[in-house]
């Protein structure tokens, strides 16, 4: 192993802030958030590689909306044998067709706050990266919210890594972000490097879609959908996810496709697609 | 990508790091369809004809209406196999300590300068931060260069000019560095800053970094087998079967193995606990430290310095002391980057207050001051003598004594006149005053024309030593040009000094002809360093 090995670097890096934060913290203040995508199944590699010999001491918590793939499903029955998983569901239980943006603000945005007060979780660790959107290049490693779980930009630490400051105060929750400084391409590296497991709708394959007006494909359980070869980039609810055409089979095939792709992941997820802008107003309602 | 770089990117406001950064990410293939999408829809929203560079970068709302960049962030492009990090840096006064914050981590910074604008109060300000946070190499770039053409082409007397000047401000400090006229727009001279930044990642990587300093995080038990986690402040992963020594406890240990997952163990059976330091180089163990400190809040009194693994009360702080109610194992910020600075957290908010940096003296002997130092400022009336010295006494945390000839002039010296006589008398009058504070063990500043060189050699021969003379050059056409206090129209023709003579006995000569006010500053408190007549 070289030092200047980045995936390497960067994985110390994630697993010295999970430590400094879960030594100096009440572990049932602590939650892992899960989203059964990619970069949750690199922090939990992550987890489990900062504890190991020892179990990971902490929950890991999945928000989920009843509208993921059944792929996701599957894949989130067998890693809950392996980990302390909570799964909350908001009751309200809309519907991405009928309810639009509402769906997101109360299933996601509302649901996650609900279930961090519900569980009295203080510190919940995320799987956001710098690279994903714009307002995220601002976010600290460790990020202040208030008693609401907002964040306000203006009122982040200064943060000199690896100097943390990982002090929780009765009047604020912290979001924790090990993957801030790793890219999408990075994330699939990793998982070549350890050999994680991945949800399979990652792969390609021909699968039934639907053409939005937008030009975007997403994926549909209706008979009537066209069969094209595709493959998700990003997971979230499926009707909000766009498919990709794509022939990467396996993690080299996928290394390869986003080493020339013109597009960064996000073209697939409808949620940014709002306003402009619209990441941060999430963000500072509470969104990670 | 086998390789990973840091660097910061400063430079004053509005001096066009935006658009510099953004064609970075561009011309090394790092900008998505969708991003230039998204920041020409953006650019044009805001007025533009066609895309701003800067709008691929600036991500808040607020940023992005202000057109300013607020805080630090984190940009990444990959370029002939290796990701490089930009930290970058908000511009704007009141953001500075933002870009202190992204010194710590880097060690070369790409500097903005405006050809228009030329050398600004805060790129001196950032300039000094790279310095003090051990910055090595620099690339000073020279900004829109594309604005100031002449017949078509670059204003090169222009550029020549202002590169002269950035030049002569290096002097003042310690980098590698080189200036390169750009334009971002227009795409020139792009691949040379490009080059440059890959010869600084060459040089950081060349660099042996063979002593490991890791605090140890916390200790672990699993089936009878004691292992440690470890914060690799300095040296990455270190070398197994080697000797190390344990601190503060200075005693000798033997790191047997590191895992993939960087568990540490130990030979010996010691009592290994968060806080703890294993080093195989120098560190420092001590509760009372000389730093150097930004900001972020007023400090109130109970706060607490974390470093390393250890978070600790701070007991005291004075502008340049701090003391620790135990103490941390730390090095100075020239000797060890990144075993050199804490921060400062405010212990009832918990908020991060402030960053420190540490430049304690290996040799703690107090110095047993007999006479203060005397700093005499000599040059004709309106050089700047009075705007350099009231710098200087800012300077010290105990405020040296200020002897103005002027304001002798009205009390001490009332009955002295504007011969020649009278002159001499007075200049000898304010050296007798000085000697006499001096000899007391303070700090005194004088500003006194003093003209007549033959009588300077006599106030050296009688303050010694301590006598530091610092000549004010700026002709008497100049002084009149600049009369701001309009001393020269005010004045009686009797009594305006023309022939300043100059003499052997002068210390140093900062000359206000040419230079900025702030760069002459600079260059005084500097060369004082340099020639060790202040600390």
């Amino acid at each position: 192993m070289t030092k200047h090995n980045p995936i390497k670097q960067l994985e110390l890096q994630a697993i010295d802030i999970i430590r400094e934060v879960c030594c100096t913290n009440k572990l049932e203040d602590i939650v892992v958030f899960y989203s059964i995508g990619k970069d949750s199944s690199v922090m939990l590699r992550l987890f489990e590689k900062a504890f190991f010999p020892q179990k990971i001491p902490v929950k890991f918590m999945h928000i989920d909306t009843g509208w993921k793939f059944k792929e996701m499903y599957e894949f989130r029955e067998k890693i809950a044998q392996k980990i302390d998983l909570i799964v909350y569901k908001h009751p309200a239980n809309l519907n991405p067709f009928t309810d639009g943006r509402r769906y997101t603000d109360v299933m996601k945005t509302e649901a996650l706050k609900n279930a961090l007060d519900l569980y009295k979780f203080k510190i919940a660790f995320g799987g956001s990266r710098r690279d994903e959107e714009k307002s995220r290049a601002k976010e600290r490693i460790i990020s202040i919210r208030d008693k609401k779980h907002r964040w306000n930009p203006r009122a982040q630490n200064p943060e000199i890594p690896p100097l943390y400051n990982t002090f929780c105060t009765a009047s604020t929750s912290l979001r924790v972000f090990p993957l801030s400084n790793w890219t999408e391409l990075d994330i699939w590296e990793y998982i070549k490097m350890e050999n994680i497991e991945v949800v399979p709708l990652y792969f390609a394959k021909e699968r039934r879609v639907q053409k939005l007006e937008s030009g975007m494909y997403i994926a549909t359980e209706n008979e009537t959908g066209e069969l094209k070869k595709v493959r998700f980039r990003t997971l979230g609810c499926y009707p909000l996810t766009g498919a990709i055409f794509s022939d990467a089979e396996n993690l080299d095939d996928i290394i390869a496709e986003l080493e020339s792709s013109q597009y960064t992941e996000r073209i697939t997820r409808v949620i940014d697609y709002d306003t402009d802008g619209s990441m941060e107003i999430k963000k500072k309602e509470g969104y990670f | 990508m086998n390789n990973l770089f840091k660097f910061i990117c400063c430079g004053s406001v509005d001096d066009g790091k935006s658009t510099l950064i953004g064609r970075l990410l561009l011309n090394t293939g790092n900008v998505k369809t969708d991003q230039l999408e998204d920041a020409k829809k953006a650019s044009i929203k805001n007025g533009a004809k066609d895309i701003e560079l800067g709008m691929l970068l600036d991500g808040l709302l607020d940023e992005r209406a202000q057109q300013i960049t607020i805080d630090v962030a984190h940009r990444f492009f990959n370029y002939k196999n290796t990701r490089y990090h930009i930290l970058d840096c908000p511009g704007h006064e009141q953001y500075t300590k933002n870009m202190a914050i992204a010194a710590a981590e880097a060690n070369s910074a790409v500097l903005v300068i405006d050809l228009m604008k030329g050398i600004q109060k805060q790129t001196i300000k950032h300039l000094e931060i790279c310095g003090l946070f051990q910055i090595e190499n620099l690339c000073v770039c020279i900004t829109k260069c594309d604005l100031a053409k002449k017949d078509g082409y670059w204003d090169f007397g222009r550029i020549n000019k202002l590169s002269g000047e950035i030049k002569s401000l290096l002097k003042n400090f310690n980098f590698n560095y080189e200036i390169i006229p750009v334009s971002a727009v227009e795409n020139i001279n792009i691949d040379k800053v490009l080059g440059k930044i890959t010869e600084f990642k060459d040089l950081y990587i060349s660099k042996k970094q063979d002593n490991n300093i890791i605090h140890i995080q916390d200790c672990r038990f699993h089936l009878g087998q004691r292992y440690y986690w470890g914060h690799y402040t300095s040296g990455g992963v270190p070398q197994t079967n080697r000797k190390y020594t344990l601190y503060p406890e200075n005693i000798p240990v033997t790191i047997v193995s590191v895992t993939d997952n960087g568990l540490i163990t130990i030979k010996e059976n010691v009592d290994i606990s968060r806080g703890h330091c294993i080093a195989n180089t120098e560190v420092l163990v001590n509760d009372t430290i000389k730093h150097y400190s930004v900001w972020f809040e007023e400090p109130k009194d109970d706060l607490l310095l974390k470093h390393g693994t250890k978070t600790v009360k701070v007991l005291s702080l004075s502008n340049n002391t701090i003391t620790l109610a135990e103490p941390i194992i730390f090095n100075n910020i020239t000797d060890v980057k990144n075993n050199g600075f804490a921060i400062i957290i405010d212990n009832k908010t918990k908020k991060t207050i402030g960053a420190t940096v540490f430049l304690t003296n290996e040799n703690k002997t107090i110095e047993t001051k007999k006479n203060g130092y005397i700093y005499w400022f000599t040059g004709l009336s309106g050089s700047g003598k009075t705007t350099l010295a009231k710098h200087l006494i800012d300077y010290f945390t105990i405020k040296p004594v200020l002897l103005d000839a002027d304001d002798i002039r009205m009390g001490v010296n009332a009955d002295l006149g504007y011969t020649d006589e009278d002159r001499i008398k007075n200049v000898n009058r304010i050296a007798q005053i000085a000697k006499l504070i001096s000899s007391q063990g303070f700090n005194v500043i004088v500003t006194c024309i003093s003209k007549n060189a033959q009588q300077r050699a006599q106030i050296k021969k009688l303050l010694g030593e301590k006598y530091v003379e610092i000549f004010v050059n700026r002709s008497l056409e100049n002084c009149q040009k600049y009369d701001k206090k309009g001393l020269y129209k005010s004045i009686g023709l009797d009594k305006i000094i023309h022939n300043y003579e100059q003499g052997s006995t002068v210390t140093l000569e900062i000359d206000t002809n040419e230079d900025s006010e702030e760069i002459s500053k600079l260059k005084l408190i500097n060369q004082l360093k340099e020639l060790k007549r202040i600390e």
